[in-house]
């Protein structure tokens, strides 16, 4: 599973937002992971409500773990609370942007 | 990782499909505004050249044909085209809903198109110029029908929204006293005092219709791209209130009593614009990206509407003469020093957004690199037109007030150069569109 758990991780962070440049597990836009036998579970935020890419960041998400999930159903949430804020990009996204 | 709490969408909303891409109005809806504005804006710095060049502008009276023609190549031509190009497609966005009647919008854009190059013609070539302004004022009714339906249809209207449907209230009433003086035009059919109604028209256009769709555009977008957060919405509310208090009462001083009360309106408005900036800055100081030209641009239109503010307070108080150079200053400085370097950010921002969007991120498939909307641009040369404008707008202001033609022409040849830079740089982001199709 830990190793799903680091598939899934890495596919995430195919999807690249093209405005910041970032991917969207290093801006802190994945809350959570949950995996059992029957699917996995992703738990995702947007930057703000209304977010013009907030779609196109979804299904790029869903497509990229298709490709890993290995027959299990994926599952994502938009999840809103709690609301994202700039201090959840990690510290190498901050060192990136140069913050 | 926080634990999440639960979704207000159903698991599983997303398809394997964009359902963003489904929603969004297609690409031509918008780009067909921002071209069509892009050629209004050259077709501006070319004219004020002209202007410049053969000092037709320097002590020009506000009712002068030439100048009116330049100043509705402006407010139709750019910004209003820019706006409605604009709100198709962040309204429904914002909204979470679809663009409602898409037909109407475009049958709207060709009537618009007609009404502007008839009116501004008319200005220009002589002649009446009601008739022209006819067809302007039924795309306005199209776009209203399109705008108010979609904003039906909305799942929630947020602050932005709120700004947007003011914005579009104030459109109604400045159009049906546009339609008024253009058909009052020179003869003076209908109007003993055709300047008061006049003023009320030109604020009524450039702070209710157009600034504040502007700041609560800003409160979304420059949030977003500065990638901060707005903790306190204090500052944006009381400017929301001031501007409106203002306006409102301006425009009644205007039409009903002749004008009696005019630096009380001038402060109430500049202490809303100084409210709204505090808020602007507020987001500045919490950015955590660096400064990009859109966002220099951003800040060369607050200091543009900061200086538009002093020149609004020394004309209601008389510290300076209100005479029609000193008024040229203020007209020149909302258009081009606060209003034009805002659209011209945000607009470096959105095209390539919509061209990365509608060309690269439709069928992608991992790990594929989609390139970054940055690399859709070439920033030096957005730099350099940045570079140019800045000083223009400066000269400009400077040149209306001394009634300097020299300030005037090097005001003009620095747009002018401006407005070259800004079509190659839409053309160096639109290109891809074809590049990625071959």
């Amino acid at each position: 599973m830990e190793n799903l758990k680091r598939a899934v991780l890495m596919a995430l962070k195919n999807v690249v937002d093209p405005e910041v440049g970032l991917d969207i597990v290093t801006m802190g836009l994945v809350y959570d992971i949950a995996i059992n036998e029957a699917g996995i579970r992703v738990a995702l935020t947007l930057t703000s409500r209304g977010c013009p890419l907030g779609e196109t960041i979804g299904s790029m998400a869903r497509e990229s773990l298709d490709g890993i999930a290995g027959g299990r159903a994926v599952t994502l949430a938009l999840v809103w609370d709690p609301p994202w804020s700039p201090h959840m990009i990690t510290s190498e996204g901050r060192e990136a942007l140069r913050i | 990782m926080p634990e999440p709490q639960t979704a207000d969408r159903p698991t599983g909303a997303y398809g394997t499909t964009a359902p963003f891409l489904a929603k969004a109005p297609p690409l031509s809806i918008p780009m067909r505004h921002f071209a069509a504005a892009a050629v209004a804006f050259a077709t501006f710095a070319a004219a004020f050249a002209w202007g410049a060049f053969g000092h037709r502008l320097a002590g020009a009276q506000f009712q002068d044909r030439f100048a009116l023609g330049l100043v509705h190549t402006l407010t139709l031509g750019w910004i209003t085209m820019t706006l409605f190009g604009a709100m198709t497609q962040l309204a429904p966005v914002l909204w979470e809903t679809s663009l409602v009647a898409e037909k109407a919008v475009k049958a709207a854009w060709w009537l618009f198109m007609i009404g502007i190059i008839g009116f501004v013609g008319r200005l220009w070539t002589g002649g009446e110029y009601f008739w022209p302004a006819v067809p302007v004022a039924s795309a306005f009714v199209l776009y209203l029908y399109s705008f108010l339906r979609t904003m039906a249809s909305a799942r929630q209207i947020d602050w932005t929204g709120k700004h947007l449907a003011l914005s579009v209230g104030y459109l109604v009433v400045l159009a049906t006293l546009g339609l008024i003086l253009a058909y009052d035009g020179p003869q003076g059919r209908l109007l003993d005092d055709p300047e008061t109604m006049l003023v009320a028209h030109v604020h009524l256009a450039l702070i209710g219709w157009v600034s504040l769709a502007i700041m609560g555009v800003s409160y979304r977008l420059v949030a977003m791209f500065t990638l901060s957060h707005l903790e306190s919405k204090t500052p944006g509310r009381l400017a929301l209130a001031l501007v409106n208090i203002g306006l409102i009462g301006l425009t009644v001083d205007c039409l009903a009593f002749g004008r009696r009360w005019m630096p009380l309106w001038a402060v109430i408005l500049a202490c809303g614009y100084a409210a709204y900036a505090y808020q602007v800055r507020r987001i500045f100081s919490a950015r955590n990206r660096k400064i990009d030209p859109a966002l220099a641009y951003t800040i060369l239109a607050m200091i543009g509407g900061a200086v538009w503010a002093a020149l609004g307070l020394s004309l209601a108080f008389g510290w300076l003469p209100n005479e029609s150079d000193v008024r040229a200053a203020y007209v020149f400085c909302i258009l081009v020093g606060w209003i034009t370097p805002f659209i011209l950010g945000q607009i470096h921002k959105i095209v390539p957004f919509l061209v990365w969007l509608h060309v690269y991120s439709k069928g992608w498939k991992p790990p594929a690199r989609l390139p970054k909307m940055e690399e859709l641009t070439f920033r030096p040369l957005i730099w350099a037109e940045l570079t140019a404008f800045a000083p223009g707008v400066y000269c400009g202001i400077g040149g209306f007030l001394t009634e300097s033609n020299p300030l005037l022409e090097a005001s003009a040849a620095l747009i002018l150069g401006a407005a070259v830079l800004y079509l190659a740089n839409l053309g160096i982001t639109v290109r891809h569109m074809v590049m990625k199709e071959s």
